[in-house]
């Protein structure tokens, strides 16, 4: 359980992009887990239970709210740590910003199977959706991110004369 | 010959600029259009699905913190001996 808590909490600061909102969440998640703890079937997997509790709570939030990204009050996820080995704040900054501007249900899909660990079927269970819904989400979700993020793919432009000319040093076009 | 019309062998006459060009895709990006039609679809290369996993991942293990202090007293509660939750 104890386990579980930091990647749940990292989940509920990437839905909500807002660390006290995602804390509130973890609590009320939490709380919620106590009082239903007769619900949980012991060999069943512990994470993706608390992790399906976390999402409904936001979904049932956000659809009060309908403002999920910003939020002024609390501090904002991008003014978490960032830590020698983790990537320079800009780039965190940055591919937290592209991310706040996908759909939530891309978002969580990405998240989830990206990130958290989860296969696609147990994503599926944790967003009550079927797998082929959380793949195209999720194959949808990186193509937003790429475009948001322009990450291109070298190898994806061919044999393009200009382009090979550059790669190889060879007959440079100007 | 209306070649002109259609985007193609103009000399940049003001003419041209009357009509209403349609969407034309120049023969020389053809491989611009690939991309962008595998974008599309979604399925991007594998040079793109490396450096989104890198990045999602660093971006997720940046917010990977210790504990709170305020959940520790609810997950001794799930955790104590008895718990359904202590079984994992």
């Amino acid at each position: 359980m104890l386990a579980a808590v930091p990647g749940l909490r990292a989940f509920a600061i990437s839905l909500s992009g807002n660390v006290d909102r995602a804390d509130d969440l973890v609590q009320e998640t939490l709380l919620r887990a106590l009082a239903n703890i007769d619900s949980f079937e012991p060999g069943t997997n512990m994470s993706a239970w608390l992790f399906t509790i976390l999402r409904n709570l936001f979904r049932s939030e956000y659809r009060k709210r309908r403002r999920e990204v910003e939020d002024g009050d609390g501090r904002l996820a991008g003014n978490l740590k960032s830590q020698a080995e983790q990537p320079s704040h800009l780039e965190f900054e940055e591919f937290r910003a592209a991310l706040a501007k996908l759909p939530p249900d891309q978002r969580e899909a990405l998240i989830l199977v990206g990130a958290s660990g989860f296969s696609y079927e147990e994503a599926a269970q944790i967003c009550d959706s079927a797998v082929g819904t959380i793949k195209s989400r999720v194959n949808r979700a990186r193509t937003r991110l790429a475009q948001l993020l322009n990450i291109e793919d070298v190898r994806e432009i061919g044999p393009d004369s200009a382009t090979q000319a550059v790669l190889t040093g060879q007959d440079a076009v100007k | 010959m209306k070649r002109g019309a259609n985007g193609e062998g103009t000399n940049g006459e003001g003419e041209e600029m009357k009509y209403r060009k349609p969407v034309v895709t120049p023969v020389t990006s053809i491989e611009h259009s690939t991309i962008q039609r595998r974008k599309a679809s979604g399925t991007l290369g594998p040079d793109i699905l490396e450096k989104l996993g890198k990045q999602l991942r660093g971006y997720y293990d940046g917010l990977i913190e210790p504990v709170p202090e305020r959940f520790m007293k609810i997950l001794r509660e799930l955790d104590k001996p008895g718990s359904k939750g202590s079984s994992e």
